[in-house]
């Protein structure tokens, strides 16, 4: 028995060793930075949490918050929304069942920088051609080049992308409700939109607070899109937070500063996710 | 299915469904087509309105592809791709499923299994830019600023997503299989090879797919750990931000060369279509 | 402490290489001396690969590997943070190459040989903007001007002059708009095309000294910048509209394919202008700033230049590949290829393109581009985006002011 326990932390153990080293010592040295106004490179000091305190006056940083959160929520909402949707129609009697899955999958697969790449000339050129030609004042100018309508680009691009994945999710979870949950309620006379709410909807639940835990972590830490897209233009109205710390970390001379800002960053994903957990599982429903 | 149900089942399948989601599935494809027409036209055809963007061109000309191939030095690039995604699945997959067998079969009882679980899942909610530049810094430092470095990184990242997934699977698989092979003498070792490790194969698949993909599309690890030197690591997406600001005033050349990067995938996707979409569908339910 | 750190990694990166399965080794199998050219400017890699050759040809004991990525400052910024940047560096003229050169990465070249190859006046320029007592850390190589091009076929169809002062700029523009055209093509989705306008006129509205004074603060931003400002923005009226929706290549294109008659950009877009309609009847002349042609003066910097890193393993080697550069007929390749200018003090003839430019050149009337002194945090650009979006005048000088004290006080 004592070699077993032995093999056990022998498979674990160097791991869990390496994982520290390339996964939790940058983190610390991150913290560290985020208390100097070093450059990156030279020479720097130490200055407490004066980097923190420049953080919540810097109009910049702020906006990009508001930008990501703005971002995050919405996109999460619609992302799910739309994939509950498709997954029923998907999942539901069909022809082509397989092909059409195999086709509502693709964008899942393709790299969100080039996929950038593509959306940008549909929404430079294509786009505001077709609303020209419709005579639609809303469509005939790009979206991207307005800081009012910017973001919806970058929510359509990235929901594009990925719905894809959540509506397969969601047709897994529908998949385990047994056929005969629906006979029985047929014959209480349920009407399908009942059924979705009495029935379908706490049965998948547990995959709509995985889906939503998820999603909000993803388009937390957006940042192939924009780059593709916007490069967090115009006027920094799509600058994310990630966006900002790769740029003025990077590019610029503030990476002490950005440090500062990825901790808070770091901290609030960490507490928006055990937040939606919470509330989520309250309200799961456990076959 | 018995065969009585299977004709019910053709009867009952509906069209409407079925025409909607296939209208619904033209926004996928709209992208992909004009991204193809525009790759194979040549500038001459290129007018600034929607036929300039969508209508076939007159003459077909693979000359744009010829052109992106040697400019993005396509099969270098798409090379080093292929062997960063090849070795991190199957360095992912070995690494991952040793670790969450440890875990999984311990962490009922041993505190510190717990604990390892815990540390390894929560990593998912730190922000990669958060990790970069101290990352960056201690890669050099190790001289891991190359390929084997990144799909080193690899391991470490999907770590969290990996072992949550293998975890949750193996605690479905019974025990009882592994006593009666501890019984006959095996020891733990070979328990894992021999019973545990082939049990695990559809979670293996979904874990292969998952990192693949992240593996291939990801743009900011190796943006910042592989350029440099003689830029011989130069990964696909990276060779295509390039392209952008090299050639990007050619968009026929410049959407051949998207085609290009999405390519492979898009081919691996229609052979493995079902492994895939099974393996997502698997990380949902099972994990 | 540090013996520790040391046996860790040695023990760490021999466990990775037997997990992994290969060699860590990076040195180089051959007897060759390698360096490695950072160079900023993607559209230039294929030249320098060409150089490259020749050097290696010329020179059969050196390997030289020209790295261009996308993204080229942050990659850069992430080589000095790793500790092993590349052997050269070419950069432009920006605040990015000061810090570093204040960082002591690179090597002094002020007393080198290669320096002095270079016409005086960019050593000068150079040292005015590192602000180092007169040292300077870089070999200037080409030189840039930052005008207006413009359609010479539809200046003719349209009756037009070239224009001298900023009333006939705007009376040509209007005449233009009058005949249905587009008067400029503007791609200021990409920030940095909105320099194009800026550099000519504020460097323009302000003296050498100006940037010295807003530290001492016997000058202010407010007031020099007032006007540039109320004319970047008339600009837009003259613009095909929906600015901020359109990046560089788009313009480039757009301006190259006749939708505009006129495009406001350095020499450095020449080769992709030509490269998209090769037929193109290309001029370009000084941006006319002023209201006075006598005050006007053409807009420069220096396009790229090279600096040699400290801690290159390999420095006389890279002082070689300098010296090569310098070499007429070298010069004579890039410049042909980039439609540069040559800061090396060689022989040159004008492309046809850039006659228009070539007196004010020639006879030093020259303003030095105001880009190069603005420390990056400053964001000019970008903030002039966000300005010509929300005509917030206040937040863009707050922004301005801010960022230049943090950056100037010591």
């Amino acid at each position: 028995m004592k070699s077993k326990d032995k093999i056990f932390m022998s498979m674990s153990l160097p791991i869990v060793i390496i994982f520290f080293c390339f996964h939790t010592i940058p983190l610390f040295c991150g913290f560290f930075y985020s208390l100097t106004n070093s450059k990156g490179f030279g020479i720097y000091d130490f200055i407490g949490f004066k980097n923190y305190l420049k953080l919540f006056q810097n109009a910049q940083v702020m906006n990009a918050y508001m930008f990501t959160f703005k971002f995050a929520v919405i996109t999460t909402i619609l992302v799910n929304v739309i994939s509950i949707i498709l997954a029923l129609g998907l999942n539901s009697k069909i022809h082509f069942k397989g092909a059409l899955r195999g086709l509502y999958f693709v964008p899942n697969i393709l790299g969100g920088l080039i996929v950038g790449y593509i959306f940008n000339f549909l929404f430079t050129f294509v786009i505001p051609a077709v609303g020209k030609s419709l005579g639609w004042e809303g469509l005939s100018s790009s979206l991207l080049g307005k800081p009012e309508t910017a973001w919806i680009g970058i929510v359509i691009c990235v929901a594009w992308q990925s719905i894809a994945f959540n509506t397969i999710i969601y047709i897994s979870g529908l998949q385990t409700i047994p056929e005969d949950v629906y006979e029985a309620s047929a014959i209480d006379g349920a009407s399908g939109w009942n059924n979705f709410w009495k029935i379908t909807f706490p049965l998948i639940a547990p995959f709509f607070t995985i889906n939503m835990v998820l999603c909000m972590r993803n388009f937390l830490m957006v940042f192939d899109q924009i780059m593709s897209l916007t490069s967090g233009g115009p006027a920094e109205s799509t600058t994310s937070i990630s966006m900002l710390i790769y740029r003025n970390g990077l590019t610029g001379n503030q990476f002490g500063l950005q440090s500062a800002n990825s901790v808070i960053y770091f901290i609030l994903i960490v507490a928006i996710s055990a937040f939606q957990l919470k509330v989520l599982n309250k309200r799961e429903v456990q076959l | 299915m018995r065969k009585g149900e299977q004709l019910k089942e053709v009867e009952n399948k509906r069209w409407p469904m079925t025409i909607l989601l296939l209208v619904l599935g033209i926004a996928i494809l709209v992208p992909l087509y004009m991204a193809f027409v525009i790759a194979i036209k040549q500038p001459s055809e290129m007018t600034n309105d929607i036929a300039g963007a969508l209508a076939l061109p007159k003459q077909w000309s693979l000359s744009n592809f010829s052109e992106a191939i040697r400019v993005t030095d396509f099969w270098h690039t798409a090379g080093n791709s292929l062997i960063i995604t090849v070795c991190s699945v199957a360095a992912c997959v070995l690494v991952s499923s040793m670790v969450s067998y440890a875990i999984a079969r311990n962490m009922q009882h041993k505190k510190v299994y717990k604990f390892f679980y815990y540390y390894l899942v929560s990593a998912m909610f730190v922000p990669f830019s958060m990790l970069m530049l101290p990352l960056v810094k201690q890669m050099a430092f190790f001289h891991l600023d190359n390929k084997i470095g990144v799909i080193f990184l690899y391991i470490v990242f999907n770590m969290a997503m990996n072992t949550l997934l293998y975890v949750g699977y193996l605690k479905n698989i019974p025990i009882s299989l592994e006593e009666s092979a501890y019984i006959d003498g095996a020891n733990t070792w070979s328990v894992f090879w021999k019973i545990i490790f082939p049990l695990l194969k559809p979670m293996h698949a979904t874990v292969a797919v998952l990192t693949a993909l992240a593996a291939w599309n990801d743009v900011l690890l190796p943006l910042v750990m592989l350029s440099g030197g003689d830029g011989k690591d130069t990964t696909l997406p990276l060779a295509q931000m390039m392209f952008q600001s090299q050639f990007g005033t050619n968009y026929n050349l410049a959407f051949a060369s998207y085609i290009l990067a999405l390519l492979p995938m898009l081919v691996f996707y229609l052979i493995a279509q079902k492994q895939i979409i099974n393996g997502v569908t698997n990380g949902a339910v099972k994990g | 402490m540090k013996t520790f750190k040391r046996v860790f990694a040695a023990v760490l990166t021999a466990s990775l290489c037997a997990v992994t399965g290969a060699g860590c080794s990076r040195g180089e199998n051959s007897d060759k001396k390698a360096i490695e050219v950072f160079v900023f400017k993607p559209e230039s890699v294929e030249i320098f690969q060409e150089l490259g050759a020749k050097f290696e040809k010329e020179n059969p004991d050196i390997k030289v590997y020209v790295n261009s990525p996308g993204d080229a400052y942050a990659i850069l910024k992430a080589r000095m943070v790793k500790g092993n940047p590349p052997d050269i560096v070419g950069l432009d003229a920006t605040q990015t190459y000061v810090d570093y050169a204040k960082a002591e990465i690179y090597e002094d070249l002020t007393d080198s040989d290669i320096i002095k190859k270079v016409k005086p006046s960019y050593i000068q320029m150079l040292a005015d903007m590192e602000g180092m007592d007169g040292k300077v850390h870089a070999m200037p190589f080409a030189a840039n001007v930052t005008g207006i091009m413009y359609n010479i076929d539809k200046f003719e169809e349209l009756g037009l002059s070239v224009p001298t002062t900023w009333q006939e700029l705007t009376e040509v523009c209007e005449t233009i708009q009058d005949a249905g055209e587009t008067p400029f093509y503007l791609g200021y989705k990409e920030d940095w095309t909105i320099n194009s306008a800026w550099n000519p006129l504020a460097g323009n509205f302000t003296t050498a000294d100006f940037y010295q004074n807003v530290t001492d603060k016997t000058e202010s931003f407010e007031e020099a910048y007032d006007e540039p400002l109320r004319r970047i923005l008339k600009l837009n009226d003259y613009s095909q509209g929906d600015v901020f929706s359109f990046n560089y290549n788009n313009a480039t294109v757009g301006f190259a394919n006749g939708e505009s008659v006129m495009y406001m950009q350095g020499n450095w877009a020449i080769p992709m202008i030509l490269q998209t309609n090769p037929e193109m009847n290309l001029g370009m002349f000084p941006f006319p700033a002023m209201d006075d042609a006598q005050d006007n003066r053409l807009c420069a910097s220096i396009d790229l230049m090279f600096s040699i890193t400290k801690s290159s393993k390999q420095p006389k080697e890279a002082v070689r590949f300098l010296e090569f550069l310098t070499a007429q007929e070298n010069v004579n390749m890039y410049m042909e290829d980039q439609f540069g200018i040559p800061a090396i003090d060689c022989e040159f003839e004008f492309p046809e393109a850039m006659e228009g430019v070539v007196e004010d050149f020639e006879e030093g009337n020259i303003v030095s581009s105001p880009q190069a002194y603005y420390p990056s945090e400053m964001k000019v650009p970008a903030t002039i985006q966000t300005y010509m979006i929300d005509g917030d005048k206040d937040k863009l000088f707050r922004q301005f002011n801010t960022t230049w004290q943090d950056a100037h006080e010591e």
